[in-house]
């Protein structure tokens, strides 16, 4: 299923929810021209951030994606408290949830490397473009070292597009 | 990186975030067609 932001990101900054953008729907916004099949957002872990997500997606039907059917799974806080990423399927595409990135940075750590971006009606947090890069390094997956070579890249064509 | 087509993302640099965002939406539609197209023409050679 062909993942929509404009459907998954209003719903969340509507409901309040604290989060950021990252992974290649972040690149996609930066400029890339790869293509993703999911979307990545590392969200607040605070109690009432974690209630308000659960609540935002809850209509969606999340459950763990690649696992069996019949996992005992429920949607809900105490899961979410319970557990820190998280590979969803949803009805409006996969979405991943961290808690926390490669290297341990979390939703504090992320936020004063993100911007604001306006679009499909709502403000939102999406991480800059280096630190999508250092994201990336970090995870340290061989299949990741083309997706970084690309993404500097484009840091060097958005750096000569700002100059002028 | 020799492969990769600066033009193409200069092009996307003049676009908006939105535009950004459904012409990625365009690009993945088209793959996913692509791929149902092919998962069927599997299925029919594999049922020769």
């Amino acid at each position: 299923m062909a993942v929509d932001l404009a459907q998954i990101i209003p719903p969340l900054v509507r409901a309040e929810v604290d989060f950021i953008l990252i992974g290649g729907m972040a690149a996609i916004l930066h400029g890339s021209a790869r293509v993703t099949f999911d979307v990545d957002l590392v969200y607040s872990r605070t109690h009432e951030n974690i209630e308000r997500l659960v609540a935002a997606l809850a209509p969606h039907r999340p459950y763990l994606r690649d696992a069996s059917p019949n996992l005992p799974f429920a949607w809900d806080a105490r899961t979410i408290s319970g557990g820190l990423n998280f590979r969803l399927t949803t009805k409006l595409g996969d979405v991943d949830l961290f808690g926390e990135v490669a290297g341990g940075e979390t939703y504090s750590d992320l936020l004063p490397h993100s911007f604001d971006v306006d679009a499909f009606g709502v403000h939102f947090k999406c991480v800059d473009l280096p630190t999508l890069i250092r994201i990336k390094e970090a995870t340290g997956r061989s299949k990741d070292r083309e997706a970084i070579a690309k993404l500097r890249i484009l840091s060097e064509e958005t750096d000569k597009n700002e100059q002028g | 990186m020799r492969d990769v087509d600066r033009t193409l993302l200069r092009e996307n640099l003049k676009l908006t975030f939105e535009q950004r965002a459904e012409k990625h939406l365009r690009a993945l539609q088209m793959v996913e067609e692509l791929r149902r197209a092919g998962k069927k023409l599997r299925q029919k050679s594999d049922g020769r």
